[in-house]
C-alpha cells in the first residue's frame, strides 16, 4: 500500500488532536479508565476493610487493656497472704512427713532384716525421699546379704551402701555399716 | 469526543460550487448531501460557505474541507543533501516554489509531507481563501479537522488500490493532476490543464501521459488509475498495453458508447472523487 501523504492546512488545535486520535487509542484509554476505576473500587474496599479490622482490633486492645487494669487492681486490692512462706515451708514439710509411706518401708525393713543385722537408726528424709540408716552385722557378708535384699524390696528403688566400718570397742567386732535407701513414689 | 461516535461535516469546494455533506455511522458510514450551491468567484467562497451553514443551521460539529486542485499548486521538492532541521527543507520548498511559479510564497500558505531524505510533494492555497474559510468555521464553531487539496485527499483514499507501474491521476473540471509513485512514495506530480476537445479523445491520456514520462525521464506507465469526471472516451481507450480505468466505483462499468455516468464535474463529482459519497 502506497505511503499516505500528511498534507493538512486545517489549523491544530487540541481539540482536533484528540478528535484524530484512532479509535484503537480511545478503546485503550476507555480500557484504562475502567481499569483504574475498578482499581479505584478495590483499593476503597481495602481501605473500609482495613479501617473495619483496625477498629476491631482496637476494641479488641481496649477490652484487653481494662481487662489487665481490672486484674490488676484486684491484685492490688487481694489482702497479704495468710500464711508466711516460712510457715508454708513447715507445713509442708510435716505435710511431706505425714505423706511418708511409713508402713511399707518399715514392712520391706523387717523383711530384709532377716539374719544376722541389726537395724540401729533408720532416718527417712521425705524431702529428698531418701532414707538413711545404720546398721551392725557380724560379717561382712550379711553386710552384702542386707543390702542386696534390701534392693530386691519393692518399697524402695535402690540401696546403697555408703559407709562401713568395725566397732573396735565391742568384743565381737560386729561390722557397723550406713546404708542409703530410695524409696519409690509409688509405695503406700 | 473520538470521531467513530460523532457525525461530521463534509465541505467541498469546486471551482463550479459547494456541497455541503453530512457523514454517519462508523461500521457502514454514509454521507447525505445537506446542501449544494453554485459558486461565482474564489473570492465569493466563504461567503456562499456562510449561507449554506445558516440555511443548514451547522454548528459546533466536526468538519473537513477539500478543495479542488484548481486553487491548489503542487510542487515536489527534493530535500538538500545536508538538510538537518525542518527550516531546511522549508527553505528548499520556498525555493522550489519561487523558481516554478515566479512568485514568492507571500500569497500562499504552504502545507508539505516534510521528508528529510527523500523528495516530498508541497502544496500550496491561496492565504485568502484559506483565511477566509477558516474565519466561517470559526464563526459556525465548527472543528476543522482537515482541510486538504483534492489530490492528496484522493491519494489518501484510494493509495491501498494503486498498482504497481500505474500513475495515478485527478480530474476534476478540466484539471488534471497525475502522480507518478516510486516503491511506496509519491515521486513525482503533473498538473495540466485539459483541453476541452482532449475529453473526447480516446487517445489524448495515453499520449499526454507517455510525453510527461519523457518529460520526467521515466518509461512510460502501463496505464492510469484515475479519480474524478474520468471522460468515458478516456476510458474505452484501453488497449492491449495500456489501461485507464476509474478507481472510484468500480461496480458501475460504463457502456459503450454512452457518457460514463461518473464523468462531469462539480462538488458533488468532487467529493465522490475523494471517496465522501
Amino acid at each position: 500500500m502506497m505511503r499516505a501523504i500528511n498534507i493538512d492546512f486545517a489549523p491544530a488545535s487540541r481539540a482536533r488532536a484528540l478528535h484524530r486520535l484512532p479509535a484503537l487509542l480511545w478503546g485503550l484509554a476507555l480500557l484504562g479508565l475502567v481499569l483504574a476505576g475498578s482499581a479505584a473500587l478495590s483499593l476503597h474496599a481495602q481501605t473500609q476493610e482495613r479501617a473495619a479490622l483496625q477498629a476491631e482490633i482496637d476494641q479488641v486492645s481496649a477490652r484487653l487493656a481494662a481487662r489487665r487494669q481490672a486484674q490488676a487492681a484486684r491484685e492490688q486490692a487481694r489482702p497479704e497472704a495468710l500464711i508466711s512462706p516460712v510457715q508454708a515451708q513447715a507445713m509442708n514439710a510435716v505435710i511431706a512427713q505425714l505423706n511418708t509411706p511409713w508402713s511399707a518401708m518399715l514392712n520391706a525393713m523387717e523383711t530384709a532384716s532377716m539374719g544376722p543385722v541389726a537395724l540401729l537408726e533408720f532416718n527417712p528424709d521425705p524431702k529428698s525421699h531418701l532414707v538413711k540408716g545404720v546398721a551392725e552385722a557380724r560379717h561382712s557378708d550379711a553386710m552384702i546379704a542386707f543390702i542386696e535384699r534390701l534392693k530386691a524390696q519393692t518399697a524402695f528403688n535402690g540401696a546403697r551402701l555408703s559407709r562401713h566400718e568395725y566397732a573396735e570397742q565391742d568384743a565381737t567386732q560386729p561390722i557397723r555399716f550406713e546404708f542409703e535407701l530410695i524409696w519409690s513414689e509409688s509405695a503406700p | 469526543m473520538p470521531r467513530v461516535f460523532k457525525s461530521e461535516l463534509r465541505i467541498v469546494l469546486a471551482p463550479s460550487g459547494i456541497a455541503l455533506l453530512r457523514t454517519h455511522g462508523w461500521l457502514r458510514p454514509h454521507t447525505e448531501l445537506l446542501a449544494e450551491c453554485e459558486l461565482g468567484t474564489a473570492e465569493s467562497a466563504a461567503a456562499r460557505l456562510d449561507e449554506l451553514l445558516n440555511t443548514e443551521a451547522c454548528k459546533a460539529q466536526p468538519a473537513r474541507i477539500v478543495l479542488a486542485d484548481h486553487w491548489a499548486r503542487h510542487w515536489m521538492v527534493t530535500p538538500p543533501a545536508n538538510a538537518a532541521r525542518l527550516v531546511d527543507c522549508e527553505v528548499a520548498a520556498q525555493a522550489r516554489f519561487q523558481a516554478l511559479y515566479g512568485e514568492p510564497l507571500g500569497e500562499w500558505q504552504m502545507s508539505a509531507d516534510w521528508q528529510a531524505r527523500a523528495p516530498f510533494l508541497a502544496s500550496a492555497l491561496p492565504r485568502a481563501l484559506l483565511a477566509a474559510l477558516i474565519e466561517v468555521c470559526d464563526k459556525h464553531e465548527l472543528l476543522l479537522l482537515e482541510i486538504a487539496p483534492q489530490f492528496v485527499a484522493s491519494w489518501n483514499r484510494w493509495r491501498s488500490g494503486l498498482r504497481s507501474g500505474h500513475w495515478f491521476g485527478v480530474l476534476q473540471d478540466q484539471w488534471l493532476t497525475l502522480g507518478l509513485s516510486t516503491g511506496r512514495r509519491l515521486a513525482e506530480l503533473r498538473s495540466l490543464q485539459v483541453p476541452a476537445e482532449a475529453l473526447a479523445d480516446p487517445h489524448w491520456l495515453r499520449l499526454t501521459v507517455e510525453r510527461e514520462a519523457m518529460r520526467l525521464m521515466q518509461a512510460a506507465p502501463r496505464g492510469v488509475q484515475l479519480c474524478g469526471g474520468v471522460p468515458a472516451a478516456w476510458l474505452r481507450g484501453a488497449s492491449e498495453d495500456w489501461t485507464c480505468s476509474q478507481i472510484e466505483a468500480p461496480g458501475e462499468p460504463d457502456e459503450p458508447g454512452e457518457p460514463s455516468p461518473s464523468s462531469g464535474s462539480g462538488p458533488l463529482r468532487l467529493a465522490a472523487a475523494v471517496g465522501w459519497q
